[in-house]
């Protein structure tokens, strides 16, 4: 009845029982936070369709559309004790030609904001480490983490499609989308609709626009003998 | 004298059956709940760092947050139809082509290539489909999957521990 191997159960059963009701606290202890992300700025500033390999590991020439944006978003406010980091990511959507009720999305840049208690996990180099670690100045939340500002920001991925056409594709918005990883609990993503105290993602949407057609040879070569800048 | 060992070496064999039936109910009855085959998931590799490290336990759940489809941003659990176990990584495209099933495409948020050209898929396939993903990640607690690790394979606990005292 009191064996060590008795003992030694009853403190494992023990000490998981009040892990377990621990990690449920600190986890219910999300909701009880305030949640206001905001976007300011969300659009396209060059937009171009092109054919051909859209990487370097593409197998086949397809159209792929060269997009730049600018971003002006704040997800501070996501940043509780309990966040371990935000992945933040900006998609391409545009309705099914195909299926009406279905909407294409590509995600077509990312990034990961840690925490100050998860900057040792970010993979980061030595001097960028500490600048994080400098702007955190020993505290849990940063108020500078999550404030995006980026202008005229590249793909990061290529945008294709399976039927291998872009061009002149009408109606696709980019879309600012964040997913909250906690250090213990539920993980969330951006919400359509408030939800007591975390509100919805403002202004997450850009204007609608329409992919342009492929630049023909012809084209380029016009633009050029009238002056024009070469392509 | 006999009779006495005899009756106490049953009784321990009974002790051990209803503790390996216990955990075997639990774990069914946990499937049961998340609607999948894999309700607990321990993180093995680090192609979804700084999200997921391994030890990590992942909680799955056969509808995503938004209970609807897949949607990109998603954490999938993966299955491929040739593979023994799953894997988890991220949605970043769902698309719609001349098929009726969408077209999925994932990538490890610590991976440079998505998984199409990382030759994550079987068959040379260049999407999965919604018929592939056996529930999608919606809960965490890091650390604790060790354990299991330790488990299935000792040495790799050793090498985990000399990493981070070498960080």
């Amino acid at each position: 009845m009191y064996s060590s191997l008795v003992r030694l159960q009853n403190t494992f059963g023990f000490f998981t029982t009040v892990a377990f009701c621990v990690a449920l606290l600190i986890s219910a202890s999300d909701f009880l936070s305030d949640r206001a992300p905001t976007v300011n700025v969300l659009k396209t500033t060059q937009l171009q369709v092109v054919k051909g390999r859209a990487d370097y590991y593409s197998s086949k020439k397809e159209e792929y559309a060269i997009i730049k944006f600018t971003l002006d978003a704040d997800l501070s406010s996501l940043f509780t004790w309990n966040t371990k980091q935000v992945f933040a990511y900006v998609t391409a959507e545009w309705p099914s030609a195909q299926n009406n009720n279905a909407t294409n999305q590509a995600v077509i840049w990312d990034t990961i904001i840690t925490a100050p208690s998860s900057d040792h996990l970010g993979n980061f180099s030595p001097s960028k480490l500490k600048r994080l670690r400098k702007s955190a100045a020993g505290k849990g939340i940063d108020p500078s983490r999550g404030k995006l500002q980026i202008k005229n920001q590249r793909l990061k991925y290529p945008l294709t499609h399976p039927t291998g056409k872009l061009a002149l594709t009408e109606d696709v918005q980019l879309k600012l989308h964040y997913n909250v990883q906690p250090w213990v609990g539920f993980l969330s993503w951006d919400q359509n609709q408030d939800w007591g105290k975390w509100k919805a993602l403002k202004n997450g949407l850009s204007r609608k626009f329409t992919l342009p057609a492929i630049k023909t040879k012809e084209q380029a070569k016009k633009k050029t003998t009238t002056g024009g800048t070469r392509a | 004298m006999l009779s006495l060992l005899r009756s106490n070496l049953i009784w321990s064999i009974i002790s051990v059956l209803q503790t390996i039936s216990a955990c075997f109910m639990i774990w069914k009855g946990a499937s049961i709940l998340a609607g999948t085959p894999y309700p607990v998931v321990v993180v093995i590799t680090n192609s979804m760092a700084p999200a997921f490290n391994p030890g990590d336990i992942l909680f799955i759940h056969h509808r995503p947050e938004h209970g609807g489809g897949v949607r990109v941003g998603d954490l999938p659990v993966i299955l491929n139809p040739d593979r023994s176990y799953p894997f988890i990584h991220r949605v970043v495209g769902v698309l719609h082509g001349d098929n009726e099933e969408a077209m999925v495409l994932t990538k490890g948020d610590n991976n440079e290539l998505n998984d199409s050209v990382g030759m994550m898929y079987p068959n040379g396939q260049e999407y999965i489909s919604r018929r592939e993903i056996v529930g999608f990640v919606r809960g965490y607690v890091p650390f604790l999957g060790w354990v299991v690790i330790l488990l299935q394979n000792p040495g790799r606990v050793i090498e985990g521990l000399l990493s981070r005292f070498m960080q």
